[in-house]
């Protein structure tokens, strides 16, 4: 009997636990959450196959699940941006450029890219690395996208309760 | 004495010069040298008149022609928006032309624009192309089936995120995948 309730308990546990997995920080942002992991699983799946056939066609789609979800007021302006952002710098990261007329717009724009999220400069040698420089941004400002979803409540109520004390309703 | 025998020889020789003088003149007028050099020149040309080239060898000539030339081509300039594309307008189309995206639909050639007042003929054509090739991507865009949402997405925690991102490196493999795969880096 003991066992019994026991291995229940872990079940009940396990549930939760993968009920928390599911179900995000900030449930009201979940269009947001939506967009963040389909840009993720989109890369993984990607790579898992070995091919980037499916690459254009999801940025295509992000953009326009992105478009479609400000338009619904489903994200915010910030967001928006940020996320915007990132889906076309992995467009300029993938355009051909045979004739090299768009590097200079290219590389202004990655620089700018890289440097406000990392703080670091474009390596020199180009190629690879600052393919990887750009990448490493990318992820980075998904999971700064990610944790301003998840505070975003927090921070509006911060806010709020500045905006109370400056204006001297705070008791 | 010898004085006067001086000045009797002087008006002598004087006398003498001025004689051989108008010989040597009678003779010159008798034998007509300017009849002599255009018979002379005549039978050097073949008996041929001057070409119209050779005629117009002076500075005056030559810089009417060109005032005239400059004139025509002055004309031809300024005579407005034609039906024959300017040359600069057919550099710029070819060049946005070979563009991803800028391309015209086949059997549509590029037009040329309409001059509008307070534009020059060169920033219209731009202005007209680029609203040409701008159309043609929108076009193209609509063509392209954009894949279904986002509703079967599985839903990722914060530690499946963070593994793929920054443990797997996916983003930077995929992009360095799609560079290999379009040999391009």
């Amino acid at each position: 009997m003991v066992k019994k309730i026991l291995a229940l308990g872990f079940l009940v546990l396990f549930s939760l636990q993968l009920a928390a997995m599911d179900s995000p920080a900030n449930p009201k942002e979940k269009a947001g959450y939506a967009l963040l992991d389909l840009f993720i699983t989109s890369f993984r799946d990607m790579v898992t196959k070995g091919t980037t056939e499916a690459l254009e066609s999801t940025l295509l789609k992000m953009a326009s699940e992105l478009k479609k979800a400000r338009e619904a007021g489903e994200i915010d302006a910030v967001f928006y941006a940020r996320l915007g952002r990132i889906l076309a710098m992995t467009k300029l990261v993938i355009v051909p450029d045979p004739g090299g007329m768009l590097a200079p717009v290219i590389n202004r724009e990655m620089l700018f890219f890289v440097h406000d999220i990392t703080g670091e400069d474009l390596n020199r040698e180009g190629g690879p690395a600052v393919i990887g420089q750009v990448a490493n941004a990318i992820a980075e400002e998904i999971l700064n996208l990610q944790i301003y979803l998840d505070t975003k409540d927090k921070r509006e109520a911060l806010r709020k309760k500045l905006d109370e004390r400056i204006s001297g309703k705070e008791t | 004495m010898n004085n006067d025998i001086k000045d009797h020889d002087l008006e002598t020789i004087s006398a003498l010069i001025r004689q051989e003088e108008e010989d040597a003149l009678t003779f010159f007028r008798s034998r007509n040298f300017r009849d002599g050099i255009e018979r002379r020149l005549k039978e050097g040309t073949g008996g041929k008149k001057p070409t119209a080239l050779s005629q117009i060898r002076s500075v005056p000539v030559l810089t009417g022609v060109l005032v005239v030339v400059i004139a025509a081509i002055l004309l031809l300039i300024l005579k407005g928006p034609g039906t024959a594309p300017a040359p600069e307008f057919k550099a710029l189309a070819s060049a946005l032309g070979r563009l991803p995206g800028f391309s015209p639909h086949p059997g549509r050639e590029w037009t040329v624009p309409q001059g509008q007042p307070g534009t020059s003929r060169l920033a219209e054509s731009i202005r007209q192309t680029l609203i040409t090739a701008e159309q043609t991507k929108r076009e193209e865009e609509r063509a392209i089936s954009i894949p279904a949402g986002t509703s079967r997405v599985p839903r990722l925690s914060l530690d499946q995120k963070m593994e793929i991102l920054f443990k797997e490196k996916a983003i930077e493999h995929a992009l360095l995948l799609f560079k290999g795969d379009s040999k391009e880096v």
